[in-house]
């Protein structure tokens, strides 16, 4: 009797919880968040969570959306996971009744939540983090949009830095997954546009103790310079040193991943003057300052983190659209994100949603200057980006120029 | 909430917990009858899920493909497929005893999981398939998912059929009685090693559709939706709740772990919105606490393994 007890216990709680989560909250306007709290990416989650809460404390700080409505954010972890994260979509649009996502991060994720989830449930998905350049062409019926460029607009830059560097020849290595993967073939098609050669083109496993046969392959033909697409710590120092070590190679070009002061300690003489690339933010605004000190009153120290500005600039900019649109409906959501950014339209500080409210309402067109800078969304859904080229001077990392898409 | 939104989402769940019933249905005649230690079911999933994407997608440029098969074709291609992986794994491994075969097929799925990865002509690489097409997609308007919930159920009926007419055969009474002694079953002689690799195999194809359905419901694949934990240990999870050795306790399994694992979150969503980064945490104490509550109540699972007698046999 007791297992039986304890059994009908569990379902009872079950759906309580279901009914009570839905009793609440007549009067507030929903926005689902898919971020993941548990798996691999379990600490970018939290903060890019964060980036989201920020954007709904000023909203609701300055009055609410929709004639004073208040915006609340309903997240549903998706444990880095996509079995678990399509059902925590499933969930969010069914039984919380939201209209509109910030999600997921990994590319892995937000695909099949789009495909089998959003899409077919007119639902908007922006995805804070999603690089892939799969989301470009993807059948969404223009219901999916991301607030960072595709990863084949940082290839293209990194292509183009290596041929104006006049390197004739180049080996790529990068790390095996869909970031990797991407940046290595736009960064090849740009660079053998600009009449440069590849001599090799290496996927690496994350986390190997030596990359000595990588390097020794890599180096084979004696390209001028490797092109190491990587992140610190999951083996892109390892390789930096061993073709160091070994004298593989003497030039390098580094991409977003390594662009931190670890990479020279202790190397500081040899890699004096190399180049690297990262997205950064759109030129103009003060976006980025403002965000970090709002977010630091908030929470505390802005951990160096990406992602917690775009995630905050997807929130702000669904929040416009739904107050542009009068309504809280996919379709309507979708075609006012659609209308309401502009380049040349009045600038809106991250922290200006009255001034937001008041500009629509007055049918004016709005230039957000987000916490990435100015978002403006290209005809696919992707958000126009910069990517920044950085220099090692005196062993540390310093910002050289942008290039606009 | 809407009773039409609740009513939407449990047809959503039920189509995920019916993939993952025909998942345990396959370790049940793996584990359950034969006694097979195999975990390495996420490799037979993505073997079964990428084939049936290859055969019925249009063609593409990324990947293999452009045979444009239809549906069932893929559900039955994946399902061959997968077993013949298992039988080709199995000659090597299948003599293998209990926890040597485990550690043999762990091995295996991460091998089919790399070669997912890196071979991408084959398979597109780390960007996984796109666009796999759905069976009859836009023909039921927004009652689609209702559609592929019944595609679903028929193929449990059909595996859960199968699989009962077969343990309730000769077949059957010899693989459980290998799962029991194998030396007394050689001592009747009869070929163990053959029964042990039909019923690897065997488990393997059902896995094969199993994972085909999941790669027509979701659209999209990649190396990341077949990572063990929700791939092979989550359906262990199901066949232990459930009870090894039973069929009805696999489907049970199946709905009452991957209820728990997704009902968590509703509990840890009432707490406020300020403690969303404990409450991921939370949530997942609260599965292992479900869990721990059900296996100390019952270590058998909630239905352990029914009584086949020589009457019901002789009945066949």
């Amino acid at each position: 009797m007791f297992k039986k007890k304890i059994l009908i216990t569990m379902l009872v709680l079950l759906f309580l919880s279901l009914t009570v989560s839905g009793a609440f909250a007549q009067e507030t306007v929903k926005i689902g968040t898919l971020m993941p709290l548990t798996g691999g990416l379990a600490s970018y989650g939290q903060f890019t969570r964060n980036g989201t809460l920020l954007a709904q404390k000023i909203i609701n700080e300055q009055g609410g959306l929709l004639g004073g409505r208040e915006l609340e954010l309903v997240n549903v972890d998706t444990q880095t996971n996509p079995q678990a994260g399509v059902d925590g979509a499933k969930k969010l649009v069914s039984i919380n009744g939201v209209n509109a996502i910030v999600g997921a991060l990994s590319s892995g994720v937000t695909i099949p939540v789009a495909e089998s989830v959003t899409v077919p449930g007119e639902v908007v998905l922006i995805s804070p983090a999603s690089t892939s350049p799969v989301l470009t062409t993807l059948e969404d019926n223009g219901y999916v949009f991301r607030t960072v460029p595709s990863d084949s607009l940082q290839g293209k830059v990194a292509g183009n830095l290596a041929a104006d560097l006049n390197y004739d020849s180049l080996a790529v290595i990068y790390v095996n997954n869909d970031y990797g993967q991407g940046l290595n073939d736009a960064v090849i098609e740009q660079f053998e546009k600009r009449g440069g050669e590849v001599t090799a083109s290496i996927a690496f496993e994350p986390n190997k103790v030596s990359y000595r046969s990588e390097l020794m392959d890599a180096a084979e033909e004696n390209p001028d310079a490797l092109l190491l697409i990587a992140y610190t710590d999951d083996g892109g120092i390892t390789i930096i040193r061993q073709a160091l070590e070994n004298g593989y190679f003497k030039e390098f070009i580094f991409t977003d991943g390594l662009k931190a002061p670890e990479i020279t300690e202790g190397v500081e003489q040899y890699l004096e003057g190399m180049y690297g690339t990262a997205p950064t933010a759109m030129p103009g605004g003060q976006g980025p300052e403002l965000f970090t000190e709002l977010y630091e009153e908030e929470f505390g120290e802005i951990p160096p983190k990406p992602y917690i500005d775009t995630s905050f600039d997807a929130t702000f900019v669904l929040a416009l659209a739904m107050q542009k649109a009068g309504s809280t409906e996919g379709p309507a959501i979708r075609d006012a994100l659609n209308e309401v950014l502009s380049e040349d339209g009045t600038v809106v500080n991250i922290n200006e949603w009255n001034k937001a409210k008041d500009l629509i309402e007055a049918g004016q067109k709005i230039r957000y200057e987000g916490a990435s800078g100015p978002v403006l969304f290209n005809d696919v859904g992707d958000s126009m980006g910069a990517i920044g080229i950085w220099k090692i001077e005196n062993g540390n990392i310093v910002d050289e120029r942008l290039e606009v898409q | 909430m809407t009773f039409a939104g609740v009513f939407s989402y449990l047809v959503f769940f039920l189509i995920f917990v019916g993939i993952y019933a025909i998942m345990t249905l396959g370790l049940n005649i793996q584990r359950g009858f034969a006694g097979l230690f195999n975990i390495g079911i996420a490799g037979f999933w993505a073997v079964g899920a990428y084939t049936s994407a290859i055969m019925t997608k249009g063609p593409s440029p990324d990947h293999l493909g452009g045979f444009g098969m239809p549906f069932i074709v893929g559900l039955l291609v994946a399902g061959l497929i997968s077993a013949l992986v298992a039988f080709l794994v199995g000659i090597p491994t299948i003599r293998l005893r209990e926890d040597y075969l485990g550690i043999a097929t762990i091995g295996i799925a991460e091998i089919i999981r790399l070669v997912i990865k890196n071979e991408a002509w084959l398979t597109n690489g780390v960007r996984g398939i796109s666009a796999i097409p759905k069976p009859l997609a836009g023909s039921f308007g927004s009652n689609y998912n209702l559609f592929f919930l019944m595609l679903v159920v028929l193929t449990i009926a059909f595996f859960y059929y199968l699989s009962e007419k077969g343990i309730n055969s000769p077949w059957g009474r010899v693989l459980r009685a290998i799962r029991e002694d194998e030396e007394v079953v050689k001592a009747v002689g009869k070929n163990v090693v053959r029964y042990r690799l039909e019923a690897f195999v065997l488990g393997a194809f059902i896995m094969g559709v199993g994972g085909a359905l999941y790669a027509h419901f979701t659209s999209f694949i990649s190396p990341a939706a077949f990572r063990p934990m929700q791939a092979t240990f989550l359906v262990w999870i199901m066949l232990i709740i459930g009870g090894s050795a039973n069929n009805f306790g696999s489907i049970v399994g199946a709905f009452l772990t991957w209820g728990i694992w997704t009902g968590t979150e509703f509990l840890t969503g009432m707490l406020p919105a300020a403690y969303t980064t404990q409450a991921a945490a939370v949530r997942v104490i609260l599965i292992g606490v479900f869990l721990e509550i059900i296996l100390l109540n019952r270590p058998e699972g909630l239905f352990s393994e029914k009584k086949y007698s020589s009457a019901s046999t002789a009945d066949n």
